[in-house]
């Protein structure tokens, strides 16, 4: 079973999803080192979106929330990949800048899918999301894809 | 992570935001926003540098908006702050941007025509560029505008295409506009109400309509609203062949009052920190400059510091023509290099009086000031002694 997504930046990230109901500001609202959110009152306050499979509507606020998304890609804290409701010129601008992969679905559809922290495999090559289904046999990232992606592959059909 | 800054990234970038057919203008001038340390920080900082060290240059001329410090005045700030906006501006020579410093780019460093394709960000700049001179650019952001100063083309959306520069809605405003509080204050007004739309605008009183009038109308719609583009009656080049929306929303000065109050209050009587008058938000050009010290002709003194932000080119016009020295005698500052985001004014408790709308907009919500609004006149009439 997958999702379809539409592919921006393309490449494949793994991580637990990390679902925004509200806009996110890299700049200001989250921290440069850590990737923890710190806006005031948002719903993801405390949490950190380092190596998460992060869900958003979309961006919000300054514009120098790209350097930031760059800025975390090269600390290593920055999500592992982005999924947004719609492409804005902020946080896409940052992943492409970053080479994180990005992607644009319908956000309700996803929080109907799957739940908030699963463990999830963005596929933004094929334009597939999908669950981690065979991490407890303990297989390497490169053969995990692709045997998933078949796996997907397959479910996809039926 | 590897640095994979090459052309292919920032045309991504370009792509990604055009949906549909991914067409393209080779555009001849570019102006980049995002220079201030105090604005993209580390993180931007850090970028820059990255990018200096790609081998990527600008293909089209290339000036910056301002920083956050005066580079002939260092210890007015943190060193820190001081050496961080250096390296900012060193990269950006290294790329090959023109070391403007200035938002008012179309004045000297970066001068466009009529008709020229250009990538710009900053939108007081982008409104004059479209607006005043009739040239065409859309509301490109800091990374945008780079992209396209990297590629020597940007996307052909939005104002490069005939439909994306029609009005959609129609302002008429009613009444007197005195000074250039007036007008920012209706430049403001008309940003919340029009949203992304762009205006058409009719002036039924048009016995003040001056450059530097205009100026502030354009930079404080540029706040509140998101068009790039006023269509002013009487002003902006092919407006009597536009086709003008059918419903007119008239705007009069009770509209300007309410909107005055949000951005400006009282003064406390016993301020904690220092009061300061702040002008120069768009940087003044060199008449703005004549016409301030016009003003100050009958004045001794003033009792409170008075700073006044410009281009680097019209800060030396200043000094060539003596005014800048019989600026200082009565407590005038002149400021080049920053813009009124200042770096001593960050965490600082001073009290901002300023004509500019835009200005008191980011002092009171960036910055955390208390801001009252006043043209340079009533500010000449309180303050000025003697």
């Amino acid at each position: 079973m997958f999702l379809r997504v539409k592919v921006v930046n393309e490449g494949v990230a793994k991580g637990p999803l990390l679902i925004s109901s509200q806009p996110i500001s890299f700049f200001g609202g989250v921290d440069l080192e850590t990737g923890i959110v710190v806006e005031k009152n948002h719903p993801l306050e405390g949490k950190s979106v380092s190596k998460k499979i992060l869900v958003l509507p979309s961006g919000k606020g300054s514009t120098v929330g790209s350097y930031v998304v760059y800025g975390l890609a090269k600390k290593g804290t920055a999500p592992s990949g982005i999924i947004m409701g719609k492409v804005d010129s902020i946080i896409s601008a940052g992943a492409i800048l970053a080479g994180i992969p990005l992607a644009i679905a319908d956000i309700r559809k996803i929080c109907s899918f799957f739940k908030d922290g699963e463990v999830i495999v963005l596929d933004a090559k094929r334009g597939r999301l999908y669950r981690e289904t065979l991490k407890e046999y303990g297989l390497s990232p490169n053969i995990f894809f692709e045997a998933s992606n078949t796996f997907s592959r397959y479910s996809g059909k039926v | 992570m590897k640095t994979g800054l090459n052309e292919q990234v920032f045309k991504k970038i370009l792509d990604s935001l055009q949906t549909g057919k991914k067409e393209y203008v080779r555009i001849s001038s570019a102006h980049l926003s995002g220079i201030s340390y105090l604005n993209i920080g580390d993180a931007g900082l850090e970028f820059l540098e990255d990018l200096s060290r790609s081998g990527l240059r600008f293909k089209v001329k290339t000036t910056i908006n301002p920083g956050c410090v005066d580079f002939d005045t260092p210890m007015e700030c943190d060193p820190k702050v001081f050496e961080k906006q250096k390296k900012i501006v060193d990269s950006l020579k290294a790329i090959g941007a023109i070391e403007s410093l200035t938002c008012t780019p179309y004045l000297f460093d970066n001068v466009v025509k009529k008709g020229q394709k250009i990538a710009w960000a900053e939108s007081s700049a982008v409104l004059y560029a479209n607006s005043i001179i009739g040239a065409y650019t859309n509301k490109e952001g800091s990374l945008t505008a780079l992209a396209s100063a990297i590629l020597g083309y940007t996307a052909k959306s939005g104002i490069h295409r005939g439909k994306g520069r029609r009005p959609k809605i129609f302002f008429e405003h009613r009444g007197e506009l005195n000074d250039e509080l007036d007008y920012g204050l209706l430049g403001y007004a008309m940003g919340l109400r029009a949203g992304a739309k762009i205006p058409y605008l009719r002036l039924t009183n048009t016995r003040n309509l001056y450059p530097a009038y205009l100026k502030q109308l354009l930079a404080s719609f540029g706040t509140s609203g998101g068009a790039p583009l006023i269509w002013i009656e009487g002003v902006t080049p092919g407006f009597s062949k536009v086709r003008k929306p059918r419903r007119k929303i008239v705007l009069d000065k009770h509209e300007l009052e309410s909107v005055k109050e949000t951005l400006s209050e009282e003064l406390p009587s016993n301020p904690n920190g220092k009061i300061v008058f702040i002008t120069g938000c768009p940087h003044y050009s060199i008449e703005e400059i004549e016409n301030l010290n016009e003003a100050l002709k009958n004045v001794r003194k003033l009792s409170v510091e008075a700073w006044v932000f410009t281009s680097r080119t019209v800060y030396l016009e200043a000094l060539r023509r003596g005014l800048s020295e019989n600026m200082s005698e009565k407590g005038v500052r002149l400021f080049k290099d920053s813009c009124v985001m200042y770096c001593s004014l960050k965490r600082s408790d001073a009290c901002i009086i300023t004509n500019s709308v835009k200005a008191a907009y980011y002092l009171r919500n960036s910055f955390r000031l208390r801001t009252v609004l006043k043209s340079f006149n009533e500010f000449v009439n309180t303050y000025g002694v003697g």
